[in-house]
């Protein structure tokens, strides 16, 4: 298959190889040092970063600093805080500019409480930025139509959701992700709503490329120590899916035959 | 010389498929996400003693995507002039026998008589391309029957994107392109002379089709050509191909087996029913959502023992020579001999006997854009 | 000179180009993009691109972010 490479197990973006499945946001810690160690812990090589302006007074916040020295992790910019196309388009050439990588998680949610994506206006945006060459990595709701749409116009991935952002309530769109999955010609990424590595290593078993998540490690009570577990069941959840699950509600073979009876009375 | 497959196509991995052990049965019947592997295992030996439980999956999936119906259609053959030298077909240029076509009027006879017998669906046959029967005779009968059926779908000859989209906006709505056999060193030998000779062509056609905004495409392969089981991972690999790609069309899949035909050829790879069988339901475990078509080419006994199981769309009382529906003795022989001669009427009362809904009509085609195309 | 930095008046000592307006604002080595009047700066740009009365500019970092 296109989307992966078979003996290092890695798997491909945008032309670009990784072999960590599991992707990190950066939002979301108590502290700068808190979540670098994290992303050590998580093994990413590839985090999410969001854009903000430069107040008036210098802040020695820089959570970023740290994660620029290290080697081998690319950071990915999302559009976070854009509520349309344009505005997201306009971030996106900025993240650019700021990490010197065509990656873009596009990410555009107008309502503030639920944070669900503006399907058209993700689709616009990709449209666009995938033309200008960027690396698309659309942040979706869970819809198959969308997901052809995204990949049509040149999305790098498909990055559906499991649930709401910070919600924690796991792959409630287990279905719908199992139809992108099916269809998919690009990497498939669940992105938000996980809590527990469980649904990590579920979403892996399933044959999604990767996951990527923030909110159940930063709001852990160890974020580090939940890092490390987070690899660990991403890590287990891809074994298993290679090893191939063991069937459930299979069949056994039936000595009786009530429905194939008639192939006996083959009269050639 | 021998066309190369390519990579999307190949079976090779999985063609040691064929030594699966039933635990490998059971893992492909119990597999969330089944593929060639699995088809494999379910085509193997090893599946024989799952018959039954594959027939039971088989027929719980065609219930839950299908319901409790059988799609109906018929076959209307408009011409059987050809240039092509397939050594397995009845129409192959080299067979003695009357070559006609139906002129416009003729047609229109036989349309009303199939609407008369109740479909609503009809596809349109033709041999490869010839001045007889070319691209615009095609176009005018597709505009003819689009005038009477919603569904109106062809099997001729491969053609250009422009071509299936002028037909598309004629009102054709499904091609039906079988590429016979995957297996590129049978299909050069099969294939003796002609424009079908050319395997990519042929290969490439569905996805043009699909491209120029045809609602279905039927794929499928002529069992007994080659080895079955190659064919069979094959087609399945080019269904879910074009799925991932033009995913706004529809597939069908059919399963002819050779029948006797004018020039006797005999099958390389014979394949009987229960092979059959077991194709149709290990091919419905791994493609639960995609219609599987079974024609009058097998007996009566057999086609009521699989409507359901697997099969959700059905022809009946079908004629294959030119101008069969409305002439009590044809002037011209069969593509193939019909197997099961049932009327319409007893065709679909033995359905709902087992408890099945004949379905003629499952859309209109009100909603079709006044111009006729799909929106891109 | 007179500019609007990030939506806000401000009062600019230094102008005689991009880099010393960000020296002046204590941001001089840190990772930020500058956006003048709509148009991205390249970094490489910087010392050699002067400012204007009334200029317009928008200076945007990295924060974490999912």
């Amino acid at each position: 298959m296109e989307r992966q490479d078979k003996a290092q197990d890695a798997w491909v973006v945008g032309g670009h190889r990784f072999s960590s499945r599991l992707l990190m946001g950066t939002g979301k810690f108590q502290d700068a040092e808190t979540m670098v160690r994290a992303v050590l812990a998580s093994r990413a090589q590839i985090v999410t970063v969001a854009l903000r302006r430069v107040g008036r007074i210098p802040r020695e916040d820089d959570m970023l600093g740290p994660l620029g020295e290290l080697k081998g992790i690319t950071l990915m910019p999302n559009t976070s805080g854009a509520r349309n196309a344009s505005e997201a388009i306009r971030a996106a050439r900025l993240g650019r500019e700021l990490c010197g990588s065509p990656f873009v998680k596009v990410e555009i949610h107008p309502n503030p409480h639920h944070l669900m994506p503006d399907p058209i206006e993700t689709f616009e945006a990709a449209k666009i930025l995938a033309a200008e060459g960027f690396v698309v990595m659309p942040y979706m709701p869970a819809d198959p139509v969308l997901a052809k749409r995204l990949e049509d116009v040149g999305c790098a991935s498909l990055m559906p959701l499991g649930s709401a952002i910070g919600s924690g309530r796991g792959l409630a769109t287990v279905e719908m992700l199992r139809l992108i999955l099916r269809d998919a010609r690009i990497p498939v990424i669940v992105d938000a709503g996980l809590r527990s590595p469980s649904e990590a290593a579920a979403a892996l078993e399933m044959g999604c490329d990767a996951v990527l998540v923030n909110s159940a490690v930063a709001a852990a009570g160890d974020p580090v120590a939940m890092a490390a577990a987070f690899a660990q069941a991403v890590k287990a959840g891809r074994d298993a899916h290679r090893a191939g699950l063991m069937p459930q509600g299979g069949g056994t073979a039936l000595a009786t035959s009530p429905l194939t009876a008639f192939l006996s009375e083959e009269g050639q | 010389m021998t066309p190369q497959m390519p990579a999307w196509l190949d079976p090779s991995p999985w063609l040691d498929g064929r030594e699966s052990t039933p635990a490998d049965v059971e893992r492909a019947l119990g597999c969330d996400a089944p593929g060639p592997r699995e088809l494999a295992a379910l085509l193997s030996p090893a599946a024989h003693p799952f018959m039954e439980v594959m027939a039971q999956h088989a027929r719980a999936l065609t219930q839950r995507h299908f319901g409790r119906t059988i799609s109906m259609y018929a076959p209307l053959y408009l011409a059987n002039y050809c240039t092509n030298g397939c050594a397995y077909c009845g129409f192959a240029s080299d067979r003695v026998q009357p070559r006609r076509r139906l002129e416009l009027p003729e047609a229109e006879d036989e349309l009303a008589m199939l609407k008369g017998m109740g479909f609503e669906e009809v596809l349109l046959l033709t041999g490869e391309r010839t001045s007889h029967a070319g691209f615009d005779y095609l176009l005018e009968c597709v505009s003819l029957a689009a005038r009477r059926f919603h569904a109106v779908g062809i099997e001729a000859f491969p053609m250009t994107t422009r071509e299936y989209a002028l037909l598309a906006e004629a009102g054709c709505t499904g091609v039906t392109l079988y590429q016979e056999t995957y297996d590129p060193r049978q299909y050069d030998r099969l294939h003796r002379w002609g424009p079908k000779k050319d395997y990519l062509d042929r290969l490439d056609a569905p996805a043009r089709a699909m491209e120029a905004g045809m609602r279905t495409v039927g794929l499928g392969v002529l069992l007994g050509l080659s080895d079955p089981a190659f064919d069979a991972i094959c087609l399945l690999r080019h269904a879910v191909h074009l799925r991932r790609i033009h995913w706004k069309s529809g597939i069908t899949l059919s399963f002819p087996r050779l029948r006797p035909q004018s020039g006797n050829f005999a099958a390389m790879f014979p394949v009987d029913e229960a092979w059959l069988a077991q194709l149709v339901f290990a091919v419905r475990v791994v493609l639960p959502d995609v219609p599987l078509l079974l024609s009058t080419r097998e007996r009566p006994e057999f086609r009521d023992g699989m409507a359901g199981l697997g099969i959700s769309k059905m022809s009946a009382g079908s004629r294959t020579s030119v101008g069969g529906y409305g002439e009590a003795e044809p002037m011209t022989e069969g593509q193939f001999q019909v197997s099961d001669t049932r009327s319409v009427p007893e065709f679909c009362s033995m359905l709902r006997n087992r408890g099945l809904e004949p379905v003629f009509k499952n859309w209109d085609s009100v909603f079709r854009d006044a111009a006729g195309g799909e929106h891109g | 000179m007179k500019l609007i930095v990030n939506g806000e008046a401000y009062e600019a000592k230094r102008h005689e180009s991009v880099s010393a307006l960000l020296e002046e604002m204590g941001i001089g080595g840190r990772p930020v993009v500058v956006v003048l009047n709509d148009e991205v700066i390249p970094s490489s740009s910087r010392s050699a691109c002067g400012l204007r009365e009334g200029d317009c500019v928008e200076l945007f970092r990295l924060v974490g972010g999912g």
